[in-house]
């Protein structure tokens, strides 16, 4: 008897303690949306087509989405707004000039997000007044149950030319746009800015498939794009990869495989790859790996060897400019600029680091060092995580 | 059919598939040239063929089949050697946690230092550490050996399992996760040359230990108290045959991931052939193991251009043959 006391006021002193233990960093915070709140709402059509109602003005927003935090950066001029960031995405803005755009995101709070899951009562502590988000993630039950209103940004698709006939692909400026569209009208922000990057993007987009389809007898280049060079994951035909490579002008040598990822497909064998032959290889800042481990590092080279790409020393690493240039993203008309000169330089003649400095100033309002110029097309690739 | 001859009839199979292997896959090299490509390491030919070709054969599908052969033979043989010794049909290499711990050392291991060395590593530490749990609870017990490692085993693999699941959960989804997903599900498609100086001769020669020491799985599968009143001393045997087989399973899963379902189904589809006999049971599995681990990783590889992860193709296509076999022999096989 006396031990079963015992059990009991230990249990009880534990639950005392871990009740009291709880930070309570809300006091003196407005809720979510307090009842009978006198702010204006205000409502939203989302990726998913649900209208979801919020404060107007909102001025503490959390986001998951990692590409979301720059767009917001841009478009507000700053990242004052943003509270609440994916661990990866302050990762991100560190390692680039995102930082100094927008200097705010690094002391923004990241700690309720890990990888695909979201601590809810962790992010109601941080007290947003607007969640965003690309997809379901673990834990978001309890937070659709609150009163935090959730938007949804999702990828959207369009649907291509290729050589083997039309396909539905992930769109990085589709799924831009529709990012660019939702973000604004929720910040209130101006509308040529909203519209600047878009214009800048079909206007590039335009100007480099009039320019290829002028060349009658442009024998096309065989293009693979590494998501992941140890893993064999590549971009599959219906990823952003396909994008990117049908608008510079190149063939994608792995279109026969289609998976539901918007970024990448696994290939069955490496044999592949030896069969394809690209002549061209771009490698994403989603894997640490540099053009020289396939020309040089033990283990690869060996595999590599043989490909048009490595025996022509073609194998180039995406930039990495105010956000990485593989998913979608504001440098896109920099990306498209970029791989359509690799791909044929004997067309393309822009002085690409000329091209970076423009954009930036024109776009954030930022002129970059030399030495910056050269860390986004030389990405550092520890950047890459 | 005696034992010499099944053995002999099981190697040539064994042998023909591993150059049916070798000569197939998504890159078409005729097979006189596989041939010659293969024979040119042993005497010197004049090279005829393209580097692109031998890199293919040598560097890419030779490695792969190889490994895939040693792993199909250490999980089967690891299977039968379960299946006798806890005296149940049911159990798999998986069943002491050996094959979580280890997939849960991996995993931690791409998230924490990315795919390479140390995350071979840490599944080998990790495979370990799952047995040394289970041999410490078994051991502070003292009362049924046998039913209290299995029932430990269970329990340390469901606590490996939830910590795979908790890394998947922390794990990005665009980074880290992939890699783990991918590799949990299994494939041979990271072997490469290095493969033969560590992990195959280690899978090989463990498996072959296990096989030369069958007496012991046979004396063991008596039940423990049977085998003492023999006059065995059966501490030792069982830890002879947990720790090579540890080895062994830990070493294909730092390569091949989480390829549990062969491990169960050749020993039973052996034991149709060969009897419940471990004598003939064990090298036979060896055998069977490996051939059908070559198949199926040449059709994971070959089917389609997007890697089917061998954890499907196995369930798929193996569920269906191994329920037609149950239903035919209505299970008489079944110790």
């Amino acid at each position: 008897m006396k031990k079963l006391k015992l059990y009991i006021s230990t249990v009880l002193i534990l639950c005392l303690f871990l009740s009291c233990s709880g930070k309570d960093e809300s006091a003196g915070k407005k809720t979510a949306l307090p009842a009978g709140t006198s702010s204006e709402l205000k409502s939203v059509v989302d990726s998913r087509g649900v209208t979801v109602e919020y404060t107007a003005s909102p001025d503490s927003i959390a986001t998951f989405p990692v590409p979301h935090p720059h767009i917001i950066a841009y478009l507000d001029g700053s990242g004052k707004r943003i509270t609440g960031l994916h661990p990866l995405a302050k990762k991100a803005a560190a390692g680039s000039v995102l930082s100094k755009i927008a200097p705010d995101i690094l002391s923004a709070d990241s700690s309720f997000l890990s990888g695909s899951s979201v601590n809810s009562e962790e992010l109601l502590k941080i007290n947003p007044d607007i969640f965003f988000t690309d997809k379901v993630l673990q834990g978001m039950d309890n937070l659709e149950k609150s009163s935090l209103p959730v938007i949804y940004l999702g990828l959207e698709k369009e649907k291509l030319k290729t050589d083997a006939g039309y396909v539905e692909v992930f769109s990085p400026l589709e799924s831009i746009k529709n990012w660019i569209d939702i973000t604004a009208s929720v910040l209130d922000s101006d509308k040529e800015k909203a519209s600047f990057i878009i214009n800048e993007w079909e206007d590039t987009e335009k100007f480099i498939q009039e320019k290829i389809e002028s060349f009658d007898t442009l024998e096309k280049k065989k293009i693979l794009i590494l998501f992941k060079v140890r893993e064999n994951l590549v971009a599959g035909g219906n990823s952003f990869g396909q994008y990117w490579i049908n608008a510079t002008g190149g063939i994608n040598c792995a279109s026969s495989i289609k998976g539901n990822h918007p970024a990448m497909s696994r290939v069955a064998d490496f044999e592949d790859i030896l069969y394809w032959n690209p002549d061209i290889v771009y490698i994403t800042n989603f894997d640490p790996s540099v053009p020289d481990d396939l020309y040089s590092s033990p283990g690869l080279t060996e595999k590599w060897a043989n490909v048009n790409a490595v025996k022509n020393r073609e194998v180039y690493k995406i930039p990495l400019g105010i956000y990485r240039w593989y998913p979608p993203g504001l440098d896109g008309p920099l990306m498209l600029k970029w791989m359509a000169q690799k791909n044929y330089p004997e067309i393309f003649s822009w002085d690409i680091k000329d091209e970076v400095k423009k954009f930036f100033e024109k776009s954030y309002s930022y002129s970059l060092t030399d030495e910056e110029i050269e860390k986004i097309l030389n990405p550092d690739p520890s950047g890459s995580f | 059919m005696t034992l010499k001859k099944s053995l002999t009839l099981l190697f040539i199979l064994t042998i023909a598939v591993f150059f049916t292997a070798l000569s197939n896959g998504r890159y078409f090299i005729p097979f006189p040239v596989v041939v010659k490509i293969l024979f040119s390491k042993i005497i010197p030919l004049k090279e005829s063929w393209l580097p692109v070709q031998e890199t293919v054969v040598l560097g890419l599908r030779f490695p792969r089949v190889v490994l895939a052969a040693v792993s199909g033979m250490g999980l089967s043989v690891c299977g039968a050697v379960y299946q006798g010794i806890f005296r149940n049909p049911l159990v798999s290499p998986g069943v002491i946690g050996v094959t979580s711990g280890a997939g849960f050392g991996a995993s931690l291991g791409i998230i924490l230092f990315g795919w390479g060395f140390a995350a071979q590593g840490l599944s080998f530490l990790f495979g370990f550490a799952a047995l040394g749990m289970t041999l410490f609870v078994t051991r502070k017990t003292g009362g049924n050996a046998i039913l209290v490692f299995v029932l430990t085993g269970v329990v340390v693999n469901m606590f490996f399992q939830a910590g795979i699941s908790f890394i998947k959960i922390i794990a990005d989804s665009e980074e880290k996760l992939p890699g783990i997903v991918y590799w949990l599900m299994g494939s041979f498609s990271q072997a490469e040359k290095g493969h033969f100086y560590f992990t195959i001769p280690l899978i090989f020669i463990s498996s072959l230990l296990l096989v030369a020491a069958r007496w012991r799985v046979n004396v063991l599968s008596l039940g423990i108290e049977n085998a003492k009143s023999l006059g065995i001393k059966t501490g030792e045997s069982l830890f002879f045959v947990l720790f090579f087989s540890t080895l062994s399973v830990s070493a294909v899963v730092s390569v091949g991931g989480i390829i549990g379902w062969l491990g169960l189904v050749v020993p039973h589809i052996t034991r149709m052939i060969t009897g419940p006999d471990h004598d003939r049971l064990l090298p036979a599995s060896a055998f069977a193991g490996a051939l059908l681990f070559m198949l199926i990783d040449l059709a994971a590889r070959t089917a389609s251009s997007v890697e089917i992860p061998l954890g499907i193709i196995t369930a798929l296509f193996g569920a269906p043959v191994f329920i037609y076999l149950l239903i035919k022999s209505k299970g008489s096989w079944v110790i």
